[in-house]
């Protein structure tokens, strides 16, 4: 009866959590294995965590389990030994990296045992699962239970834990008293049923996985300090000194949980008003287009909470609306923000933690001096709320499909910066001054650039591989970021962007606060579009193949009047001959003559068109007039012949450009007379600066 | 002497030795030339005939520079070794053209400068100043390398401290200030060595250097106050240049820049002998 009586008294404060910051939606009901209760005190002098956590873990699948591994990420940056360092001397990562004395960081468990107080302790150890070659990695530890969970029951942990925060790392640091601090506590992988823990390594490359929870952390800190944090801050209490503040922040149905204090911070706070941001109007079109009732298409309003250097505060301005663009069109296209607060950190100065995601905490990251006509930090503001959506909300497996979330997520972007904010110039400054105050600086959307950075690996590896297994850092970021964007930037050209806003919408919505893979988008796409959609994330998902179609040859002559030879005519020979066709030329009127235009089209690459999305080929004639013809493209070459009477001047194929992921749009066209104009332009660009870059030279002697 | 008076018969000698300027830019035209040809060569191959290159008449485009990169970014760095060539030519040609100018800025003043005495200039002075060349990479390695590298700590050990980005901004922008004056010394003692090689008729260059800094350490607000006005009024240039080139662009306007372009390289030659010329009154008058 007792047992009950806690049993139920549980749930209802669980259930009391889930609604207190989080709003219901039309998304499934979250599944929330996990409940944090964390208390962290910041050591400013000797840069150390000293905390605690209770965790209830519960067991959501049919499985038995009979031990929890827990990811310890900051014994990444604790020797030279760990996946992180391995993988980065792989790469062309020098020595001299390498943190100095006392800035290494790592993670000690204390003390962990169950609920009763039975020690867990003495059975904990270290394990690789991401094979023999990280053996000395210390990130992943395997934690025996005395008896196994069974299906839908629970085990709570008691852990005490010191960290010493690393100087300098990924994503995490200290710099004089300023503090960013991610993946600091010990923290469960994800149990997959029938499949055991997923936990992997922390790897250079790689970025995280976990599963959701209800957290509340009470963060200490020294007076001065100014905390951020995920979820919403609820306590601040300060010691009978008067020189220690415990902030308590709480937040349901999240997978992570970061945080920041630095004295020198200055914290703004906004509202986001949906009724002053979406007009009616924008309601109604959306709603046109996703085929949704109005009402489901409400945004809420949310809470802004800025943290930002003093030297950026010029910039507050540019900060909220950058943030507010993204909650309206995230909000609008893919699904409403179901958290109360979002919280935007102006990364602490030489932290390293700039640009970087955490539920309902992002980082974004400016320059003293910036541009209005660079989106910065306008990109990353957007970009990072973004994963909040991509990441946050749809919990992707960032270690083994990072494209989920990565690529994703800059296709977002890039449609948001778009939208908001049109294009933008390229963000080239020296030392610290933006250039495009003194030179032209070329203006973009992120699309072109995406395809013109992500096609160069196209040949390396498949968009989706494990992110510690391509082959450099470079193709990682490139396949998972921008290869993928233009792969979904051509999927929207192909299907239209009504289709591919309701794919993205049907996978947010329908995968909120679970943990979706690349097949999971491909079933969406499929049933969202209607159509068969494997050819397409078969080649460009899964494989490393070349998609180029060009047109190779283009020739128009003068069909003659008759043909030469001899025919059957009226039961006689009849022979044409070269002095009979000249005495018909003279009779035919010459305005009236015929042209034989012959165009072909070569498959250059190995990946194909698929079925319904033929390769469509359009010929302009010198008359103005225009034909067009398609080719389903499965074979190497196709040769058109159009008879008409004017010769062709050019010819295209994919004329509304389409296919992004076309490797060479060069080679697409065709012109009967070239021109050197466009030429010429560019190479006295080049002259010119080349002429410079000799005089500089010429100087020196 | 004053240092303004040779500011102006420098700029006097610069403006009639329009010849002179004419012949410093079509080199620097030509080689210029030979380093961007295989580029123009493969462009104009792959986009002369495609419709994707009427976008390159209307500047830098993405979606047509995605391709030149995917193109040929192999390709690029087989070009390399070919850019080389003409890049140590044109490294000889600046030393065989240092003679020339200054061989017609010692001219008489009525003589018309031609391609042949330019030329002959060149040659006869040629080698002396190679050695000259020679002889200054040492003292750039000695004065930007380790000169320079200590008062650079100062600046990194200021940087390393910032509590700031500004800290890391003005401790960088100062570092490259104290490199740039840096160069400027050393570029002007060689200016100077050259001038004395000429004025004196000797082929002696060591000699000629240390006499040169024993000069320059008597006269030295005065001849780099010279040397830097004229820096100054250079970048000036250059800056109003940059300005007027952003209000070109598209159409007509494209044409206009290609032109204002190689305007601004002819005024740039044109400041390379404004810096001879003044130097050489300045040194002339000294010693008179």
């Amino acid at each position: 009866m007792k047992k009950a009586l806690v049993l139920i008294i549980l749930l209802a404060l669980g259930l009391a959590g889930t609604g207190l910051f989080l709003r219901a939606q039309n998304a499934p009901e979250p599944v929330l294995p996990l409940r944090y209760e964390i208390w962290v005190e910041l050591d400013n002098v000797q840069k150390m965590l000293h905390g605690r956590e209770d965790i209830a873990w519960r067991n959501t699948t049919r499985d038995e389990v009979k031990e929890i591994w827990f990811h310890l990420y900051w014994n990444a940056f604790k020797n030279e030994r760990s996946a992180f360092f391995q993988d980065a001397k792989d790469q062309t990562f020098a020595r001299s990296e390498l943190p100095k004395e006392g800035e290494w960081g790592w993670v000690d468990v204390v003390r962990i045992e169950l609920a009763d107080g039975r020690d867990l302790k003495p059975g904990m150890e270290f394990i690789s699962p991401d094979g023999p070659r990280y053996q000395g990695d210390l990130t992943v530890l395997r934690v025996p239970l005395p008896e196994p969970v069974i299906p839908g029951g629970e085990v709570r942990l008691k852990i005490e834990f010191e960290s010493k925060v690393p100087r300098r790392a990924a994503r995490t640091a200290y710099y004089q008293d300023r503090f960013f601090i991610g993946q600091w506590f010990p923290k469960p992988g994800v149990y997959e049923e029938g499949k055991g823990w997923n936990c992997h390594a922390y790897h250079e490359n790689s970025e995280f996985f976990a599963d959701y929870a209800d957290f509340a952390v009470h963060i200490t800190v020294p007076e001065t300090f100014v905390v951020g944090a995920s979820g919403k801050q609820t306590v601040a209490v300060r010691d009978e000194k008067g020189k220690k503040t415990t902030y308590t922040y709480r937040q349901s149905a999240i997978h992570d949980f970061a945080w920041t204090a630095d004295p020198a911070f200055i914290k703004v706070e906004r509202d986001f008003i949906a009724s002053e941001e979406v007009t009616a109007t924008e309601y109604r079109d959306l709603s046109g287009r996703l085929g949704l009732p109005v009402e489901e298409l409400k945004l809420p309003d949310v809470q802004m909470i800025l943290l930002i250097a003093p030297q950026h505060k010029a910039q507050i301005d540019r900060h909220f609306k950058a943030l507010k663009a993204a909650l309206k069109y995230y909000g609008l296209w893919y699904g409403p923000y179901p958290y109360e607060t979002v919280t935007m950190v102006d990364p602490p100065y030489r932290t390293g933690s700039g640009g970087m995601e955490y539920p309902t905490l992002f980082t974004a990251g400016t320059s003293a001096i910036t541009s209005d006509r660079v989106w910065s930090p306008e990109g990353v503001i957007i970009h990072e709320f973004g994963h909040g959506y991509w990441y946050g909300l749809v919990g992707n497996n960032e270690f083994e499909e990072a494209w989920l979330d990565e690529g994703i997520n800059t296709y977002s972007t890039g449609k948001v910066i778009a939208k908001a904010y049109g294009l933008g110039a390229l963000p080239i400054s020296f030392k610290g001054l933006p250039l495009d105050k003194l030179f032209r600086v070329p203006s973009y959307l992120d699309y072109e650039l995406d395809r013109a950075a992500g096609l160069s690996v196209v040949e390396l590896d498949p968009i989706v591989t494990a992110s510690w297994l391509f082959y450099s850092r470079l193709s990682y970021a490139l396949n998972v970021y921008q290869r993928a964007a233009t792969t979904l930037n051509t999927l929207e050209r192909l299907l239209g962007e009504d289709v591919m806003v309701r794919i993205l919408r049907n996978f947010q919505m329908g995968y909120r606060f679970r943990h979706p893979g690349s097949e999971d988008f491909i079933r969406i796409a499929e049933e969202t579009a209607g159509r068969d959609l494997g050819w397409f994330f078969g080649q460009f998902l899964y494989d490393t193949l070349n998609f180029d179609y060009g047109v190779d040859g283009l020739r128009s002559t003068e069909k003659p009047v008759a043909d030469l030879g001899v025919f059957d005519k009226d039961g006689k020979k009849d022979e044409t001959t070269p002095k009979k066709i000249d005495e018909l030329k003279k009779k035919k009127d010459a305005s009236k003559k015929t042209f034989l235009s012959q165009v072909t089209i070569k498959r250059q690459g190995e990946a194909k068109v698929g079925p319904g999305f033929p390769v469509i080929l359009e010929v302009v004639f010198e008359d103005g007039s225009r034909e067009t013809r398609t080719w389903d493209g499965q074979a190497r070459w196709e040769t058109f012949h159009f008879l008409k009477p004017a010769k062709a001047a050019s010819a295209r194929i994919d004329p509304e450009n389409r296919w992004l992921l076309d490797s060479n749009l060069a080679n697409n066209s065709v012109k009967a007379k070239p021109s050197r104009a466009g030429v010429w332009r560019i190479t006295s660009l080049v002259l010119f600066w080349t002429q410079n870059v000799l005089h500089v030279l010429g100087g020196l002697v | 002497m004053g240092m303004m008076k040779s500011f102006k018969q420098g700029a006097g000698i610069a403006a009639r030795r329009s010849r002179l300027i004419f012949y410093l830019w079509l080199a620097n035209l030509a080689f210029a030339f030979l380093v961007v040809a295989p580029f123009a060569f493969l462009i104009g191959g792959d986009f002369s005939r495609s419709l994707l290159g009427e976008r390159l008449a209307r500047g830098v485009d993405f979606l047509w520079l995605g391709d030149v990169i995917l193109k040929y970014q192999d390709a690029l760095a087989g070009l390399s070794g070919w850019v080389l060539i003409p890049v140590v030519l044109y490294l000889l040609w600046s030393v065989f053209s240092s003679g020339g100018i200054l061989g017609r800025i010692t001219s008489k003043q009525d003589e018309r400068t031609t391609l042949a005495g330019f030329l002959s200039d060149g040659c006869r002075y040629f080698f002396r100043f190679f050695r000259v060349f020679l002889l200054s990479i040492p003292v750039y390695l000695l004065v930007l390398g380790l000169v320079y590298r200590l008062i650079g700590t100062l600046f990194d050990s200021w940087s390393k401290n910032a509590r700031t980005e500004w800290g890391a901004f003005w401790a960088s922008n100062l570092k490259l200030l104290v490199f740039l004056l840096l160069f400027s010394l050393v570029r002007m003692l060689f200016d100077y060595v050259k001038i004395r090689l000429v004025v004196e008729q000797s082929r002696k260059a060591f000699r000629a250097t240390v006499l040169t800094f024993g000069f320059l350490v008597r006269r030295l607000a005065r001849a780099w106050g010279l040397y830097l006005l004229i820096g100054v009024l250079s970048l000036a240039v250059s800056l109003l240049f940059l300005g007027v080139s952003r209000l070109l662009a598209g159409g007509f306007g494209a044409i206009l820049l290609i032109v204002w372009e190689q305007i601004y390289m002819a005024v740039r030659q044109g400041f390379k002998v404004w810096f001879l010329s003044s130097e050489y009154h300045f040194y002339w008058d000294s010693v008179r």
